[in-house]
């Protein structure tokens, strides 16, 4: 009996531990979005009615001090919110709760983005964050608000755990009856569990409709149910089994059975929420819904079954996080990313696979001239239909920052890119030297990478287009020096690519160290998508003077690097930008092209892709 | 459908346990029928004709080939038919356009059928068995049955004698053990673990040199190559593990099929210790029928030669696996003729070397490639060391290949002892193997699972 006793204690406390540590590694990701009309007192003093901005955005004028009240209890989060200083006020630092943050210099009326980390010491049943904003002269009204949205990351409430662990000890007493046949042994635990589950939902009534209502919720019971009388119908004979079995060969077959069977049932609960799922750059095999092809055809099914299983088992994002966490505590490496210094990440597939390929290609006279021709193919093709293209190669991370790359990662010479711009401009393709112009800028600002993210930062795009438009310029025979002041940079914290990627089991993508620089300058209208020919394109047309004559219409087609133009002030030389992916000159881009009387285009490419264009593989 | 999958790890396997437990002793052979009938055509679909064709003949061929060579001959013959056509047509078609001079041919493409000859082995040992009156003629058509069709062993061995198992076909003798149970999880686990942990890693490795996916530089194409031969005997023996700890679960005995091969001083003792079930299948079936050493050593000579070009044609229909056996087969005769006779440390390198060495035509995908990489590992061709050498030597992949070269190259004494203590801790063990069990099932999700070598075969 006191075998038994033991047993069950131990049993519960493994539970209880299991538990604990689940809630630790899974958080409820919430998603809230604060408008202005949400908030109809600030501090129990209504200062202005809601009023829009000459875009029809929607805001408010508050006081220095306000309080955001979110109804989610909350511990850790994410808040990012928009807002303007007002007139003749100069802000220069933002309390946040018992936190400072300096802010940079800004002018009056100019729309901010600030994305912040909150924590909380202790859970509250409202989420309240106090705002300040240090603003001189002292007057009641300082700042427009816009919108903040909130992203949640509370670990699971502790009333959850315990009715988990009611519900457990329901289970256990149930298979105590079963095994042993005690009755007060089962009746005790079972009443413990009732108990707990009392406690922690008073009224039942509640439980029930929450289970009628939920029907994941109720899914998931009905799998423990029917795995419970599964388990009731086996169980005597694996006792029976087992007893037979020494420690040694119990310990082997428990574990084992534990460790099969999670997985298995875990692919039967409610998927994964989306904050955990590791990104793969790849779709996730769907299971299959019908029968493909002949009938005879079974292996064809069951690798798209397998696949799908695959892609699905239960607690699979954890998994490969675990196991990233573990390659980068005990190894520093990763499968998908180079951890590099100063915080940088670096997609292995680049160093590894594609800058060979890249290296080959440029090492090889054939395929280089093979190559070029494909180049030289699309600017004439966009020259006979009076399009000047003007090309664009983004190097990667790789290039500009090898100094950041560990010890075991391949290193490749920015010369191996330089020398095929020369060769492609002596052909006569107007290349912007962009590697040689971020090597020139690189001391000038703290970052032109994301430290986590493959991209290049708004600053990078800014030189760049500075480089494109004064290209423009001289060619249609104008002076045209960038006249907007350099757009002022901050750290920020940024959700970076290459860590979800990497995605380590601890630190849930949401690193504050993982910075990147915010140089938005306001545009004085939005980019829209509009459809040409069946095909979706972002437009940006000015509804208002510019500063300055403008410059012929311009498109850019590329990759997610030319999507940083929009943030740097672009805009402000040209009546129309279309911007779009890919990199063909198709029939359908060039009749959009011409319907909008696009005179130049970007073209726009990054070095690791050049591989793939050779092979006609090229991707977005 | 492959043991390190996830559909049989977490769906197929449990469930097939759950139910051989559940349902009464009598239906459990037809159990494992059905189960292995379903496994085999998740991977191959219709060919399961195939080998339910040849069953059913040989069944029914049996009662006459007893003491009739001729019988025996003509159905060797018909259970060679399907291994020719699918296996090697297309090779046999390829040779012939070489030697008629026809370049850039279009050769006869036939899906391979999973495990076909692993199963045309088993079935002509068979009959070569019931007729030369080692095993008398079975009657019970299941038996048989499950014995051409049970799961661990189809796909890719060990090619395991009707003999050999017959008597557990009999369920009273098969009845589930926690001992058998245990100690066959244990095995599973400890083959799935050599596959996935360290067989696939090393692969990571050698699949970018022999897929052309890195430059040739002579320390590249070392690595690849040890690579290579770690990935080899780390997924092969831990196929062979995983096999037999599963046919242990339902209480079957399998032959052992490695025995550190590595660790062999002369290529002759490798072939003791690599693929014992085939190299024993050879010396029994085909050795001693052409004579064996008992009729001079030219004959010897040419007999153990002739083994090793029919064992390199076994493993594929390539130019590249002949090289591979015929490779061997000269060095068995120069150690037989004892031209070649290092011994201790020395000979174990030596022999180490010459297996990595001859496992190049093994992989290479043309004899072309296989000459280029020998050619990078001796002369030393452009660079010692290229720029992305660096790639194939981060701080994991150089770990586990050490642990890996220590566990194959590890002194026999060491071993024995490494072992004793394992064995003396029973605990300790479950524990560890649990533990090496949640790292495989780690990478397998992470990573994905590849298919093992000799599937393939």
């Amino acid at each position: 009996m006191r075998l038994h006793i033991i047993t069950i204690c131990l049993y519960s406390v493994i539970l209880l531990v299991c538990l604990f540590a689940i809630a630790y590694v899974i958080r409820i990701p919430v998603q809230h979005q604060l408008s202005v009309s949400d908030i109809v007192s600030d501090g129990g003093k209504t200062i202005r009615d809601i009023e829009k901005n000459s875009q029809g955005v929607p805001f408010r004028w508050l006081r220095d001090q306000v309080t955001l009240t979110l109804a989610q209890p909350t511990s850790a989060g994410i808040l990012m919110f928009d807002y303007w200083i007002a007139p003749n006020r100069v802000a220069t630092a933002l309390h946040i709760n018992a936190t400072t943050i300096p802010l940079p210099p800004t002018g009056a009326l100019i729309q901010r983005h600030i994305a912040l980390l909150v924590f909380h010491a202790e859970e509250l049943p409202q989420t309240r964050i106090a705002l300040q904003f240090v603003a001189a002269p002292k007057e009641p009204i300082a700042w427009a608000f816009i919108r903040a949205n909130w992203q949640t990351i509370t670990p699971i409430p502790h009333p959850t755990i315990w009715k988990g662990m009611g519900l457990l000890w329901v289970v256990i007493a149930l298979s105590v009856q079963r095994i042993w046949q005690r009755h007060w042994v089962s009746s005790i635990i079972a009443g413990l569990g009732v108990l707990v589950v009392g406690m922690t939902q008073p009224v039942l009534a509640n439980s029930i409709s929450i289970l009628a209502q939920n029907p994941q919720f109720m899914r998931n019971g009905i799998v423990i149910v029917v795995g419970w009388l599964l388990w009731y119908l086996i169980q005597p004979r694996v006792v029976c089994f087992l007893t037979t079995a020494s420690p040694g060969q119990r310990l082997t077959i428990g574990l084992y059975s534990i460790l099969t069977l999670l997985p298995s049932i875990g692919i039967l609960f409610t998927p994964e929420p989306t904050s955990i799922a590791v990104q793969e750059q790849r779709q996730r095999q769907a299971c299959p819904t019908q029968w493909m092809g002949s009938r005879w055809d079974v292996s064809q099914n069951f690798t798209v079954l397998a696949q799908c299983v695959s892609d699905n088992i239960g607690w699979r994002s954890i998994m490969i996080r675990s196991k990233n966490e573990l390659d980068y505590r005990l190894f520093g490496v990763s499968s998908r990313v180079y951890f590099g210094n100063n915080d940088f990440y670096f997609l292995r597939r680049w160093g590894d696979e594609r800058f060979p390929l890249l290296q080959q290609i440029t090492q090889d006279p054939v395929q280089r001239n093979q190559l070029r021709q494909l180049i030289q193919t699309i600017n004439d093709t966009y020259a006979v239909n009076n399009i000047h293209m003007i090309l664009v190669i983004a190097p990667s991370k790789d290039i500009l920052y090898p100094e950041n790359l560990p010890w075991y990662a391949p290193r490749y010479d920015s010369q191996m890119v330089k020398n095929l711009e020369a060769e492609l401009r002596d052909t006569g393709v107007d290349v912007i030297p962009v590697t040689a112009i971020l090597q020139q800028h690189k001391q000038d600002v703290p970052l032109l990478y994301h430290q986590r993210d493959f991209h290049w930062n708004d600053m990078a795009a800014y030189y760049v287009a500075q480089a494109v438009v004064a290209r423009i310029a001289y060619h249609e025979q104008r002076a045209t020096p960038w006249p907007i002041a350099p757009p002022q940079y901050h750290l920020m914290w940024k959700s970076a690519t290459d860590q979800h990627f990497a995605a380590l089991l601890l630190n849930r993508d949401v690193y504050p160290k993982s910075y990147g620089i915010d140089a938005r300058i306001p545009a004085p209208a939005t980019w829209n998508n509009e459809s040409f020919t069946n095909q979706n394109f972002v437009v940006w047309r000015t509804p208002t003077q510019l500063p300055q004559p403008a410059l012929p219409n311009l498109a850019i087609t590329g990759d997610s690097f030319s999507t940083y133009f929009r943030n740097v002030g672009m805009e402000r030389y040209f009546d129309t930008i279309i911007t779009t992916s890919g990199v063909a000159s198709t029939p359908v881009l060039l009749q959009t092209l011409q319907l909008n009387g696009i005179k130049y285009v970007v073209v726009q490419l990054r070095d690791v892709s050049l591989p793939l264009l050779i092979n006609h593989q090229y991707e977005q | 459908m492959i043991f390190a999958s996830p559909i049989f790890l977490f769906f197929f396997f449990p469930l097939t346990v759950i139910a051989y437990t559940l349902v009464p002793l009598k239906w459990r052979n037809a159990l494992l029928l059905i189960a292995s009938v379903l496994f085999y055509m998740s991977g191959s679909g219709p060919y399961i004709l195939v080998i339910i064709g040849l069953t059913i003949f040989n069944s029914a061929i049996t009662p006459y080939i007893v003491d009739n060579r001729r019988m025996l001959g003509g159905a060797i013959a018909v259970n060679l038919v399907p291994l020719v056509y699918f296996k090697y047509a297309g090779f046999f078609e390829r040779i012939w356009l070489d030697a008629v001079g026809i370049s850039n041919p279009k050769t006869i493409a036939v899906l391979l059928p999973l495990g076909i000859s692993f199963y045309t082995f088993h079935a002509i040992s068979y009959l070569i068995d019931v007729a030369r009156r080692r095993i008398p003629v079975n009657t019970n058509v299941n038996s048989y049955l499950l014995y051409m069709l049970f799961f661990p062993h189809l796909i890719a061995g060990p090619i395991v004698r009707f003999k050999e198992i017959s008597s557990q076909f009999i369920l009273e003798n098969r009845r589930l053990r926690p001992q058998n149970v245990s100690s066959g999880l244990q095995l599973f686990i400890l083959g799935f673990s050599k596959k996935i942990l360290i067989g696939d890693q090393c692969a990571a490795i050698a699949d970018r040199v022999f897929n052309q996916q890195i430059t040739l530089s002579s320390a590249n194409a070392w690595l690849g190559i040890l690579a290579y031969t770690m990935q080899i005997y780390f997924d092969f023996s831990g196929y062979s593990d995983m096999a037999s700890g599963l046919a242990r679960i339902f209480g079957f005995r399998f032959p052992r099929n490695f025995r550190r091969p590595y660790s062999a001083q002369s290529i002759t003792e490798f072939w003791q210790r690599w693929h014992i079930s085939l190299s024993r299948w050879f010396r029994d079936y085909v050795y001693i029928p052409l004579g064996g050493n008992r009729r001079g050593q030219a004959r010897t000579l040419f007999n153990l030669w002739v083994i090793f070009v029919l064992c390199g044609l076994w493993h594929g229909a390539n130019y590249t696996f002949l090289v591979w056996g015929v490779g061997h087969g000269i060095w068995m005769v120069v150690e037989r003729l004892g031209w070649w006779r290092p011994r201790g440390w020395w000979g174990q390198l030596c022999t180490f070397v010459i297996t990595m060495l001859l496992w190049v035509p093994f992989r290479a995908e043309s004899l072309s490639q296989t000459w280029q990489i020998w050619l990078a590992c001796i002369k030393w061709q452009t660079t010692l060391v290229s720029v992305d050498t660096v790639t194939l030597i981060d701080p994991k992949r150089i770990f586990l290949l050490v642990v890996a070269l220590c566990i194959c190259c590890m002194p026999q004494q060491a071993f024995v002892q490494c072992k004793l203590f394992w064995q003396q801790r029973p605990l300790l063990r479950a524990s560890a193997l649990s533990i090496s069990f949640v790292l495989a099932i780690l990478v397998l999700i992470d990573q994905g699972f590849t298919p093992f070598i000799y599937a393939n075969f």
